[in-house]
Parts: C-alpha cells; sequence; structure tokens
C-alpha cells in the first residue's frame, strides 16, 4: 500500500457513515463504499496531491450512488413511526435518549429531501466547509447554503422544536 | 440588529469572516434572542454528529480494506489487449481496441508481462516458431508485421468448432465477416490465465488479430465473468464486423468451404444479413 491507499484507509469508517447517510441499509451502503474505493483508485490519477482526500471521495461516492440509484430502486427503507421520535425526545429519559436519541437523529435526518439530507450531513456531520461541500456535490456554494437551510429548519423542527434536548 | 438565519448558520458554522464572528458574538450578549437561535443550531450540529456513529466505531469489513489495499494499477495504462493489425492491405480490418468501459479489478493490472501472455504464446505459432525461423516480433498495439498464425487446439477449434459448442480448452464464441468477405471467428481459451481473442482466416492459416485476458482477476469476486468476451476483444470485433455475426447455417456452409473468402458481391455462403 502506496500513502494514497493508506488515507484511505483511514477514511473508510467517514466513508461508510456517508454511505449509510445514502443507502441506509448497511449492506447497501457497504456496496456503495466498496464502489467508491474502487472508483478512486480506478481514478487516483485525477486526484490532486494537497487537496482533500474525503471531500474527493464523497464526491465520488455521490456519482457512485447516482449511478446505482438510477439502475436500483432505494428500498427497504424504515420510516420513524411517530411515537418512536417522542420516546426519543422525551427530556426526562437521557438513557432512553442515549439509546434511541442517535436512531431519531438517523431517522429524521433520512427523511430529508436526498439533495438537503447530503449537504447536511457533508457540513453538519462530516464538517467540510461549505466551498469544499459545493466542490463534493458539484453545485454552486449557494445551491449548497440554501439547502442546508432548508434541512436544517426541518431538522430542528423534528428535532429540537418538539421538544429534545441536545 | 437583525440577524438573518443564513448568518446564524454560518456563524456556527464558522463559515463567517472574523470580523462578522467577533460582530454576532458581541451581539449574542446583548440579545437572548439571538443567543437563543445560535445555541439551537449548536444543539443541532450536536445531535448530528452522533448520527451514524456506531458504523464509525466498528472495524471496516475486511472486503472493504482489501478493497483499498488492492495494488495500485499503473498509470494510464493501455487497453489490456494486444493487437495484430496486420497484414498486407488490410489496413481498415485493423483492430481498434478501446479501453474497456467496466473497471478491472485493481489486482488484475498488469505490471510487467501479464500472465496471460504465456497461454497466448501457447496458442500462436508467431510467438514460438518465430524465434527460430526469425520472422518480425509480434507487436504490441501498432506496428506492421503480420499477426502470428493460429497454433495446435487453437487451429483445430477455428476450423472445426461451431460457435458456442463447449469442447475442450478453446471454445468458439462468434463467427463473423469483415467487409472484404473474409470469415473470423473470436475465442476464449481456458487456463490459470484465461484468454480470448479474435482471429481471421488468410488463404493459408487463421491468424490472430488480438488477445486480452479474460474472465476473473486473481482476486476472483469482480464483475468479470470468464463466459464473457472481454470490451477489447469486441471493440476489435466492432471495427470488422460487416453485417450481423454468422448464424449456424452461415457457419456450417463457410466450413464446408474451408473458410474461404466470401465477398457478399458473389453472395456467397455468406448470413443474408
Amino acid at each position: 500500500m502506496d500513502s494514497f491507499q493508506t488515507e484511505m484507509l483511514t477514511l473508510l469508517p467517514r466513508l461508510r457513515r456517508m454511505a449509510r447517510v445514502l443507502a441506509w441499509e448497511p449492506a447497501d451502503a457497504d456496496d456503495l463504499t466498496q464502489l467508491t474505493v474502487e472508483r478512486a483508485l480506478l481514478r487516483r490519477d485525477q486526484w490532486r496531491p494537497g487537496t482533500r482526500l474525503d471531500s474527493w471521495m464523497f464526491r465520488i461516492m455521490r456519482n457512485a450512488w447516482i449511478d446505482e440509484a438510477r439502475a436500483r430502486q432505494r428500498h427497504g427503507r424504515v420510516l420513524a413511526p411517530p411515537e418512536a421520535g417522542a420516546a426519543a425526545a422525551d427530556p426526562s429519559a437521557p438513557s432512553l435518549e442515549a439509546r434511541l436519541g442517535a436512531s431519531a437523529v438517523e431517522r429524521a435526518l433520512d427523511a430529508l429531501p436526498e439533495d438537503q439530507r447530503v449537504a447536511v450531513a457533508l457540513v453538519l456531520i462530516e464538517g467540510l466547509s461549505y466551498q469544499e461541500a459545493a466542490d463534493s456535490l458539484e453545485v454552486p456554494i449557494g445551491t449548497l447554503t440554501s439547502r442546508l437551510a432548508r434541512g436544517r429548519a426541518t431538522l430542528q423542527t423534528a428535532l429540537i422544536d418538539q421538544g429534545a434536548q441536545p | 440588529m437583525t440577524v438573518p438565519d443564513e448568518e446564524v448558520f454560518a456563524f456556527v458554522d464558522g463559515e463567517l469572516p472574523p470580523e462578522d464572528m467577533a460582530r454576532i458574538e458581541a451581539a449574542m450578549a446583548t440579545d437572548p434572542q439571538l443567543a437563543l437561535r445560535v445555541e439551537t443550531q449548536r444543539a443541532l450540529r450536536r445531535l448530528l454528529s452522533g448520527a451514524h456513529a456506531g458504523v464509525m466505531r466498528e472495524t471496516p469489513p475486511q472486503a472493504l480494506s482489501a478493497a483499498v489495499a488492492a495494488k495500485p494499477p499503473p498509470a494510464s495504462r493501455p487497453a489490456e489487449v494486444i493487437a495484430f493489425p496486420g497484414a498486407k492491405g488490410k489496413a481498415k480490418e485493423k483492430a481498434r481496441p478501446r479501453e474497456p468501459k467496466l473497471p478491472k479489478p485493481p489486482g488484475a493490472a498488469a505490471r510487467g508481462v501479464p500472465a496471460w501472455i504465456g497461454l497466448a504464446a501457447c496458442l500462436v505459432a508467431g510467438l514460438v516458431i518465430g524465434r527460430m525461423a526469425a520472422p518480425p516480433p509480434v507487436t504490441l498495439n501498432g506496428g506492421d508485421d503480420p499477426a502470428p498464425i493460429a497454433a495446435g487446439p487453437l487451429a483445430q477449434a477455428l476450423n472445426s468448432q461451431s460457435a458456442g459448442q463447449a469442447a475442450g480448452p478453446v471454445q468458439v464464441k462468434l463467427s463473423f465477416k469483415t467487409a472484404s468477405g473474409v470469415y473470423c471467428r473470436t475465442f476464449q481459451a481456458s487456463g490459470r490465465s484465461p484468454i480470448a481473442g479474435v482471429a481471421c482466416r488468410d488463404p493459408d492459416a487463421w491468424r490472430v488479430r488480438a488477445v486480452s485476458p479474460a474472465g476473473p482477476g486473481p482476486a476472483g469476486d469482480y464483475r468479470m465473468a470468464g463466459s464473457e468476451t472481454p470490451a477489447a476483444i469486441l471493440a476489435a470485433v466492432d471495427a470488422m464486423i460487416a453485417g450481423a455475426p454468422l448464424d449456424a447455417a452461415g457457419e456450417t456452409k463457410a466450413r464446408a468451404a474451408g473458410w474461404k473468402p466470401a465477398p457478399d458481391a458473389e453472395k456467397g455462403g455468406a448470413a443474408p444479413r
């Protein structure tokens, strides 16, 4: 393995996490991660050393997902029943939140339209800058921030205004 | 002062210029409403940072780590095909291999002389006899040397086997005619490093126009099925074929005629389509 591959190896957990945001089902997500890795290795000469490997690979993943989604409908999606969100949001039950909170967040995230979901994930989960996230999605920065704003508004309603405490 | 939502978001995301960061920071001290909006967005960030956190703690599956560690393919490697552009006055039928579209298994990348060349060498006379009789050597992707002559089991299969018939170490997959009426056939040879190729019938012998590795790479679990003709060979066929491939009747007729060229003008034993 060379340094390119070593860096990619350390990115695997984050790539798998982003794949979950896109594909939801663990098996589908790992298939997507594998496809992303294979494509990245094939196109490694297109990566400019000194730039961020993570946002470059997120872009490859995003495009791979679009290709895959064209061929295959997203399936097996589980929508959160309303009471699960309420239980997770109960501020008097922190242990319950600890167990269910993350999945309430995940469900709320998954309920977002894909454009907003990916924008939220890149900036708020992965910590990319607006510019890096916009580059990953190949959209203007204004498009990115507007998707981000809409996604945030929906998540705030679902997770905070209804009583959940961080 | 009124701070728009977008600016609150940018503040929380650390995307404002330093002077604006400081301005919001100062305003929060005197504006509880603003402070609450900022705190709400910080809370949202904290919540989201835990999303899918489980997968971050897991050790990635072995298959993924192995995919990352696969041997790097040589930079901008040419299509994995040897073309023998050939023989006198047939430049138009020159095989034009192009990069296969499917992603290649990284582990199967050719470094130096790939293993499949060995099997290719066993099936053509040009490589083996060539060294003794000293005709021009086989060239890669260019040159005007005559294409190597099919030998042994390959020659036998090309002469007598029906396309798609499963028999022996060499399998003929497809028969077709070129614009000048010359018969060509694609084949696959099984072995540890399987190959596929295309050969065309000269008056004296079958000449191999192109060969390429076929079937799964060493890693075994990649996409190319052993029964499929590689994209590079299909591209070579595309460059040569005139009309549709021969059907069984057309093949039988061509075989009976000793695979002699049958230009369409003569309405010889060619496929009528």
